[in-house]
């Protein structure tokens, strides 16, 4: 009567511990998560930038989101308070004043940054953020189920929910304009900005401009490109004229915002070694306790 | 680009600062004023006659261009976007003309020509954004980022309605009309104030007065030599009200104390900070106050430096007529242009008769020469109008 | 020798003064909750951008996760390492965990903007989120559960099959079915035993790893990468406390005799964990320098202190002394602290630690989402009341000697 019970025991345990084995194999398919040397970049000029907010109506207008007319967004007084991207503006202009020039202030665009690392790619549960080869870093609707994970974990506080809809709402998030350019039309913001402060090309491209500009007009810029190392290192690019930390730019160190938490989860799931081995560990603390037991 | 690089060969040979004409190319001599690399302007280790290989936009330095001013469009009508918007039409010379006050041609057209002619913008910069160099703006970056800072200063908005008039059914000859006002147009003069007092942070003395009537007139500067780094928004301003020459002004500002004296201390840099930082605001020059002497009004309409001379700092002038007034003789003067006409009895003495000493400063009286004291009630002459200036 | 214990549905009446209060404020949870459902997220809570979790993922999910530590932390003791002392317990920690995880699963989908897609993540995996192990490992530990309790089915149906009605033919195969999934169990309960202590290991770690990758915008205090070791040892640390909570709770509830030598007992085992526990929080404050944190006048310095001291200094000074584990009151007050310190822990990590640098003011629950939390949480209450009359949960000593109450593995009747 033991026999059989001790019998089963091993056999269903080694079945158990099986089945979590063969699961690795297909726990390693993750989400889309591209680093191509291609991928393209954006270099945000805030000393060039005069805040005319036309990105703002492209990318509106491009989204298919809903958008006052243009003559509208010369309105000076929207600088007021400091804005963020929402569900109804995948990115917005922010002034901030110029400390030599009051009467030039300077203009930050804020939208995704489209992380090099992405921490959202990283954390959405059922891998609907995916990093493209072009660099994009875009949300598939038919998989996300509104968790706002991504929202927690994006070093730059970039994903929008929409908490007023009760039916299917959606994460917004600049999408690096990806249908546009994948039918090699640039991004929405870049085509439409009268200065060119936004400037698209290839990410690595867009570093060696960004540091050429630094080297040439040195007095014009604080000697920092923002995105370059920021968070493991950025899609979009900042040069500015003054402190960044003055520009509400989070101070981020070079590491990747997913860097430790993936870490920790690849460790605790390395080829789910350790989880099984916890439970063969227990198994034979069973096992042994219960011999003990019935031989006493 | 064929037609492009002809063209600037042919401006190379015939360049009017030419290089040497000997038989010898492979070494010219530079460009003036510049410390320009070969690499700069040639793309090859070893141009020629032939191939001289020109950068197209040369962009590591300034190249003077030589560029008379008469031979600058005047006028400009760009038709880039020609489907959304009519062309914008951009008075050239009227812009030339204030330039000087901010740093010249150079301030738009940035980078010259190998050719040394002065490039026009659309010759470096591409007109297509999505491209393989991005290392400089595209032509509509480039245009706007010229335009707009000067702009959105000024109209502090960023309309598109300023510059660019919307393609409408009925309004298509509305660019040339304006381009038919802008032609002849020049810059109206500057109306000057005459003084500016600025309060200061100066713990010793908060105002400085600076009288800009002498400085421009009397002292002879240009506009230029003071106003190197002026923006456009300094005059045009939408919201600016028209000031008043004597309204105190604040001074607020974070540039540093050197950027702040740049003006005043290519003169002044040895002055001490009392001479113009002082505790109220200073009242206008007054030469009977400040000398002791009044000017005439003959004196007044001269400037400083024909009496006081060249140097920087005045010195005293002795009063003398003579110090001044060298090649004057008795004999050559007519006593009527002081305002009084001599009669017969005093034309004919001796000035120092009366002007005792020749001191013409002081006015003689009557009781220097006569006892009686009838005669003081008479005039030595009749009193006569001299000219409008008083 | 002592009665023997034997696990018994209580008879008693369901509805009292005490019950009433609840059933309204479920009422009242609810019906916000309509208001979510109906009108969207943001027409109940002070959710935002800038907050994109709140009231509902601490306590709801995080803390119900954590509070329902006693299931696998019995189990351990009582199944694993086989001390058949603590069986007297078991079955109200699993009740307890077997309901505390039903209600987490309703607060995520409550949460979720998309709760008709919660089942996504079986689907559609990403290796690399915390979230996702959670998420898997929570969903397979509650069917793990309730495989657990059906032994308690089967035990309180077996021979007492009784359908009314037209349902009458159904009797026998429902009692053949039910024989027939008590046999099978009996062999395979193992498995589901240590799957579920290994599930749970890994998951109450894992919460601890989601706070991890926003550790830019996490308040020194809280964030370190030692997260996932302290949460579960908190969990574990949190396991006893729970059990002795709900016991008395319960058994005052009932007005039953409450079982202190085994509480005692279980509140000496306290001690440890929660030294263990403390000296890694305090540890690693000491190797990151985040002290410093702590003199400066701040709500996280304050709610960390709170936190510290009556979550885990005071109750462990307590279950170190024998005269509190004697009392059955001191020893509830204790286990109570400690339930307390987690629970405010988890609000701690996922709500006052949560500082983004863009937020222009501080997040603070809404009275919808606070209604809705209370509401759910009187609803397990009153959950596990029915539970404990219908089926046989709690021990009750007997009159007469009975065989050990091993539901879980049996030895088979020959």
């Amino acid at each position: 009567m033991k026999q059989p019970s001790r019998r089963a025991f091993l056999k269903t345990a080694a079945l158990a511990g099986g089945t979590v084995a063969g699961l690795s194999a297909t726990a390693k398919a993750g989400p889309k998560n591209v680093l191509s040397p291609d991928r393209n970049g954006v270099l945000v000029d805030t000393t060039v930038c005069i805040g005319c907010r036309s990105c703002e109506y492209a990318c509106r207008t491009a989204h298919g989101l809903p958008t006052p007319p243009l003559e509208t967004y010369g309105d000076k007084t929207v600088f007021k308070e400091m804005r963020r991207p929402n569900t109804g503006a995948l990115t917005v202009v922010n002034q901030y004043p110029n400390p030599t020039k009051s009467d030039l202030p300077y203009y930050v665009k804020v939208q995704c940054m489209h992380c090099d690392h992405p921490a959202c790619v990283s954390a959405c549960i059922v891998g609907a953020f995916s990093k493209q080869e072009n660099g994009a870093i875009i949300w598939d609707t038919d998989k996300c189920i509104g968790c706002r994970y991504c929202m927690a974990a994006c070093p730059f506080q970039i994903p929008s929910f929409e908490y007023e809809k009760a039916l299917n709402p959606e994460i917004r998030k600049c999408d690096f304009c990806y249908t546009r350019t994948q039918e090699n039309k640039l991004p929405a913001c870049v085509d439409a900005c009268p200065v060119e402060a936004l400037t698209f090309g290839p990410r690595e491209e867009v570093v060696r401009i960004a540091k050429q500009r630094m080297a040439t007009y040195g007095n014009r810029y604080v000697n920092h490109v923002y995105g370059e190392l920021e968070a493991g290192g950025t899609g979009w690019m900042y040069l500015a004229g003054r402190d960044f930390a003055d520009l509400k730019f989070p101070k981020l160190g070079a590491s990747p915002a997913p860097g430790v938490s993936e870490a920790i989860q690849h460790g605790i799931f390395a080829y789910f070694v350790p989880p099984v081995a916890l439970y063969a560990i227990l198994g034979a603390i069973m096992w042994m306790t219960k011999t003990r037991e019935e031989g006493a | 680009m064929k037609h492009w690089s002809l063209c600037l060969i042919t401006l190379f040979l015939f360049s009017p600062t030419g290089f040497g004409q000997g038989s010898k190319w492979e070494k010219h001599a530079p460009p003036p004023h510049t410390d320009v690399q070969c690499q700069t302007c040639h793309a090859c280790p070893k141009p020629t006659k032939t191939d001289p290989c020109l950068v197209k936009c040369p962009r590591m330095h300034i190249l003077p261009g030589h560029h008379p001013e008469q031979t600058g469009p005047n006028v400009l009508q760009m038709g880039d976007i020609a489907s959304q918007y009519g062309p914008v039409v951009f008075a050239h010379k009227l812009h030339a003309e204030m330039s000087e006050m901010s740093g010249g041609c150079y301030d738009c057209h940035h980078y010259n020509s190998t050719a040394m002619t002065i490039l026009s913008c659309r010759e470096c910069h591409p007109k297509s954004r999505a491209r393989a160099d991005i290392s400089m703006p595209d032509l509509k970056g480039a245009y706007h980022r010229q335009c707009m800072d000067c702009h959105r200063q000024w109209t502090h908005s960023t309309d598109c309605n300023g510059c660019h008039l919307k393609n409408e059914p009925g309004k298509t000859d509305a660019e040339a009309m304006r381009a038919r006002e802008l032609a002849g147009k020049v810059h109206p003069e500057v109306p000057l104030p005459t003084r500016v007092s600025y309060e200061t942070r100066n713990q010793n003395g908060s105002y400085v007065t600076f009288f800009h009537d002498d400085h421009a007139k009397r002292f002879g500067l240009k506009c230029a030599d003071c106003h190197k780094q002026e923006g456009c928004v300094r005059c045009h301003d939408v919201t600016k009200s028209k000031t008043a020459d004597t309204k105190i002004r604040e001074v607020k500002t974070q540039r540093s104390m050197e950027q702040l004296h740049e003006p005043c201390f290519s003169c002044h840099a040895s002055d001490k900070c009392e001479s113009c930082h002082v505790a109220a605001p200073m009242k206008a020059f007054d030469h009977a106050r400040s000398s002791g002497w009044a000017l005439n009004r003959f004196h007044l309409a001269l400037s400083c430096q024909k009496c006081h001379g060249e140097k920087k700092r005045f010195t005293k002038v002795d009063t003398k007529c003579q110090t001044c007034h060298k090649g004057w003789t008795a004999a050559a003067f007519k006593h009527r242009i002081t305002g009084l006409q001599l009669d017969e009895t005093h034309g004919g003495l001796e000035c120092e008769s009366c002007h005792i000493e020749m001191n013409f400063a002081k006015p003689p009286s009557c009781a220097g020469c006569h006892e009686d004291k009838t005669y003081p009630a008479q005039r030595p002459g009749k009193m006569v109008s001299t000219t409008t200036n008083n | 020798m002592e009665a023997h214990m034997k696990p018994t549905p209580i008879k008693a009446k369901f509805l009292t003064p005490g019950v009433i209060v609840l059933i309204l404020l479920a009422v009242n949870g609810l019906m916000f909750l309509a208001g979510r459902f109906f009108f969207g997220i943001g027409s109940v809570t002070h959710l935002s951008d800038q907050y994109p979790w709140g009231l509902w993922i601490a306590v709801d999910v995080a803390a119900g996760v954590a509070l329902a530590a006693g299931g696998f932390t019995t189990a351990a003791l009582g199944h694993v390492m086989h001390l058949e002392e603590y069986h007297a317990v078991i079955r109200p920690a699993l009740l307890t965990a077997m309901l505390g995880y039903t209600f987490v699963a309703i607060g995520v989908c409550v949460d979720i903007g998309r709760w008709y897609f919660v089942w996504h993540p079986l689907v559609m995996w990403n290796g690399s989120s915390a979230l996702f192990e959670v998420g898997i490992c929570v969903m397979i530990y509650m069917t793990v559960l309730y495989i657990e309790f059906l032994p308690l089915v089967t035990e309180r149906f077996i021979g007492k099959v009784n359908l009314p009605g037209i349902l009458k033919n159904l009797n026998r195969p429902v009692e053949r079915l039910l024989r027939a999934l008590d046999r099978g169990l009996s062999k395979t309960m193992f498995v589901f035993i240590i799957a579920g202590v290994v599930l749970s290991t890994l998951h109450q770690s894992s919460l601890g790893t989601l706070m991890v990758i926003a550790g830019a915008k996490m308040h020194p205090l809280w964030f370190t990468p030692i997260l996932p070791l302290l949460f579960l040892l908190s969990a574990i640390a949190v396991g006893l406390p729970m059990v002795i909570f709900e016991s008395t709770l319960a058994a005052r509830s009932f007005k039953l005799k409450p079982e202190t030598e085994i509480l005692g007992k279980l509140g000496g085992m306290v001690a440890p964990i929660l030294g263990v526990y403390l000296a890694f929080k305090l540890g690693d404050m000491v190797i990151r320098e985040t002290f410093v944190y702590l003199t400066e006048f701040s709500t996280a310095s304050v709610m960390w202190t709170i936190e510290v001291l009556v979550g885990i200094v005071i109750p462990l000074r307590m279950f170190l002394s024998p005269s509190v584990l004697k009392s059955p009151a001191l020893t509830f007050t204790a286990a109570a602290l400690v339930v307390f310190g987690v629970a405010l822990n988890r609000i701690n990590n996922f709500i006052v630690a949560y500082t983004p640098p863009y937020a222009v003011h501080a997040y603070f629950p809404s009275i919808g989402e606070i209604s809705v939390t209370v509401g759910l949480i009187a609803l397990l209450t009153l959950m596990y009341r029915a539970y404990v009359m219908i089926f046989p949960v709690i021990s009750l000593p007997q009159d007469r000697p009975a065989l050990h109450a091993k539901y879980a593995i049996r030895t088979e009747k020959s």
